[in-house]
């Protein structure tokens, strides 16, 4: 069955087959995780919020943090058929406020992007592409069918970021 | 960059805010009663409920998980006693400034809601920050933020028609979008805002929140409470929640943390808390439910 399914702050979607379209809005600091088996045509997004998880907060969703969200989406994935050696990642988001001189002391962004890369590192999953940093909100698709995925800056046009279903994809370009 | 005709765009301006609604009768005396220490519960609930629309919404959000009730209330004068005069306030402001905030702001490429949900997190930011840095006025600090950018909601269509121009300026000459907006249409979304809270006959502290939460050290005094709905909107804004085509493009006032007594760590918390309990108050977009008085 075919779904457009929205990515809340925190939430973690998974789904499996063709047909299927997962969205995060308004990414502004957070950062969307998309992975991808292309056997199994498991896909998955995460919506991340924050970098790092708080040890003396356990009910918090585990999409959260980035040090938690990643293991949790896998986890997930693997429930669902896939593989986690088969697994590939993209992700955008991380905005920072806009600088001009001042040293912002509201580094979310930058701090979440590390602890993506960190923890995609820790599981072994190769990042294929990301496109992060700036000061503007963006939109991010994941479609199932061939895990395209797709950035669109709000107020600008989409464009392709990577095709994670892509065997010859590269891995580990990630500038 | 052409400024000229900023004079005559401030005289559409000031039309445009003319012909905005005015703040609803009921919640005009919602607010009155509410500073009456005579008043009681019965009598405010009264008044809320001369308007079904308003009363379902306030009993809507009374019954979030964001304000923890033991129970369902399912009538108003209940909810005025559990929750106090001050909150019921507050939901009387929130319920009645939904549908102006609810719309879409094309000027800004704000789907419709988004403005709704970027003042409800800037609202639930500002309560939790005056609480932290022991603000004895949490609840001023709620409406503030909720009403924070209602500026926008004047100056739209002045915005698209020159929202690349701002824009432009604005990564030119390195400012934030808000001082961009106030070279190019010869205001800002904050002046409108303030002009709207004068016309509703908001209370002074109110219009100032409103007139200075990007540029708090702008004030003649400082003022705290500006400075916790500064922080709020950006926080709200960094999070991403509502936010158009402006994005991240504004930033933290320089020294707002410290005057605050906040850190690092303190933000990170905050912006855990307002994702947290924004997933907790209610849906006012979806359906009202008939309510029992």
């Amino acid at each position: 069955m075919s779904s457009n399914l929205t990515v809340g702050m925190g939430e973690i979607c998974v789904v499996r087959g063709a047909g299927n379209v997962l969205t995060a809005l308004g990414l502004g600091s957070c950062i969307g995780v998309c992975l991808y088996d292309p056997l199994a045509r498991v896909a998955g997004m995460v919506h991340v919020v924050l970098p790092k998880s708080q040890a003396d907060k356990p009910g918090d969703l585990p999409g959260k943090f980035a040090d938690t969200a990643i293991p949790a989406i896998v986890q997930q994935m693997v429930n669902m058929g896939a593989s986690a050696s088969r697994l590939k990642a993209a992700f955008a988001g991380g905005a920072q406020l806009f600088q001009f001189g001042v040293n912002n002391s509201l580094d979310v962004g930058a701090r979440n992007s590390e602890a993506v890369v960190e923890a995609l590192k820790q599981m072994g999953i190769p990042l294929v592409a990301r496109d992060v940093g700036g000061s503007a909100g963006r939109t991010l698709r994941l479609i199932s069918d061939n895990g395209l995925v797709v950035v669109r800056v709000i107020g600008g046009n989409e464009r392709d970021l990577a095709v994670l279903g892509n065997i010859l994809a590269s891995s580990g370009v990630a500038a | 960059m052409n400024t000229t005709g900023a004079p005559e765009k401030l005289q559409q301006l000031v039309h445009t805010i003319r012909d905005l609604p005015a703040l609803p009768e009921v919640v005009v005396r919602v607010m009155r009663l509410a500073e009456d220490p005579r008043s009681d519960a019965q009598s405010i609930a009264r008044v809320i409920a001369t308007d079904q629309a308003m009363a379902a919404r306030v009993l809507r959000l009374a019954n979030s998980a964001f304000y923890g009730l033991p129970r369902r209330v399912s009538t108003l004068s209940e909810a005025v006693v559990i929750l106090g005069f001050r909150t019921i306030k507050n939901l009387a402001i929130a319920a009645s400034t939904f549908e102006l905030l609810n719309r879409e702001i094309a000027g800004y490429w704000l789907q419709r809601g988004e403005l709704w949900r970027h003042s409800l997190a800037c609202a639930i930011g500002a309560q939790l920050i005056a609480q932290r840095v022991r603000l004895p006025v949490t609840e001023e600090a709620f409406v503030g933020g909720l009403l924070h950018d209602i500026g926008k909601v004047a100056i739209n269509l002045f915005v698209r028609e020159q929202f690349d121009q701002i824009m432009e300026h604005a990564l030119q000459e390195r400012i934030p979008f808000v001082e961009a907006e106030q070279a190019v249409l010869g205001f800002n979304h904050a002046m409108a805002g303030a002009l709207i809270a004068e016309k509703w006959n908001l209370p002074p502290s109110l219009v100032s929140v409103i007139r200075y939460h990007h540029q708090p050290s702008q004030m003649p005094e400082a003022d705290m409470l500006v400075c916790v709905v500064h922080l709020a909107d950006i926080l709200s804004i960094t999070l991403g929640i509502g936010i158009g085509g402006d994005g991240l493009y504004y930033t933290l006032e320089e020294g707002t943390m410290a005057r605050l007594g906040l850190e690092q760590p303190d933000i990170d918390t905050l912006c855990g808390q307002i994702v947290d309990q924004m997933a907790q108050i209610a849906d006012l977009q979806a359906q009202p439910e008939v309510v029992a008085r």
